[in-house]
């Protein structure tokens, strides 16, 4: 995975240059949204265009004030990826299931749709769900 | 080998060591000689493609029990 140049062949044969992200999996309890973080960034640092889309569990990954004692910080990760050029949408309807604010998510998470995830895929040459 | 920087990676995660080395070259000077110390063979080859595709010079590595030594001078 590492060392391909932007388009160069990116899981597939085809040419990618923009990947979707889904993160269904909350933080600390699963090693996945970790995982789909560095996935996240990794296809940054290799040059693609990258949106991350929060859905379930995994708008947790984009929430406010996240202070583990033993495990590395999702929302550091969240935050890295998006100074790196990572779009972020955020499941609302995820949001309201779970009793979450758009004010407790960061500044840079759109509160969105399943239209919004729609109109992601749509434009990109391969969605991960996570 | 003289370096003007050091950053130790070791036990970061990928991509971490990437970035972290990246970071740090963009707070250097055109010139100056970065040593970044790894401890996973994965890592090294990845920190030197990565800064050898963005235009900095890796002058040599070299390891040194279970660990490498990464010298890259930046460029730009």
């Amino acid at each position: 995975m590492c060392g391909l140049r932007r388009g160069e062949g990116f899981m597939g044969d085809g040419e990618v240059k923009r990947i979707t992200v889904v993160i269904s999996s909350g933080p600390y309890t699963h090693e996945r949204s970790y995982t789909a973080l560095r996935l996240v960034l990794t296809a940054l640092v290799e040059g693609l265009d990258v949106n991350v889309f929060l859905m379930e569990d995994g708008i947790f990954v984009a929430h406010k004030g996240q202070n583990p004692k033993m495990y590395s910080n999702a929302l550091e990760w969240m935050q890295r990826a998006v100074r790196e050029g990572a779009k972020l949408r955020v499941c609302g309807v995820c949001c309201e299931a779970r009793g979450v604010r758009k004010e407790e998510l960061i500044e840079e998470a759109e509160i969105t749709t399943m239209e919004g995830l729609v109109e992601w895929i749509r434009e990109s040459d391969q969605t991960i769900w996570i | 080998m003289k370096a003007d920087h050091r950053i130790d990676v070791r036990g970061e995660a990928c991509p971490m060591p990437v970035i972290l080395t990246r970071d740090k070259l963009r707070e250097m000077r055109d010139g100056e000689v970065l040593e970044v110390t790894t401890d996973f063979p994965a890592s090294r080859d990845n920190i030197r493609k990565a800064v050898t595709r963005e235009g900095h010079e890796v002058l040599g590595v070299t390891e040194e029990d279970g660990s490498f030594k990464i010298y890259i001078r930046k460029k730009g």
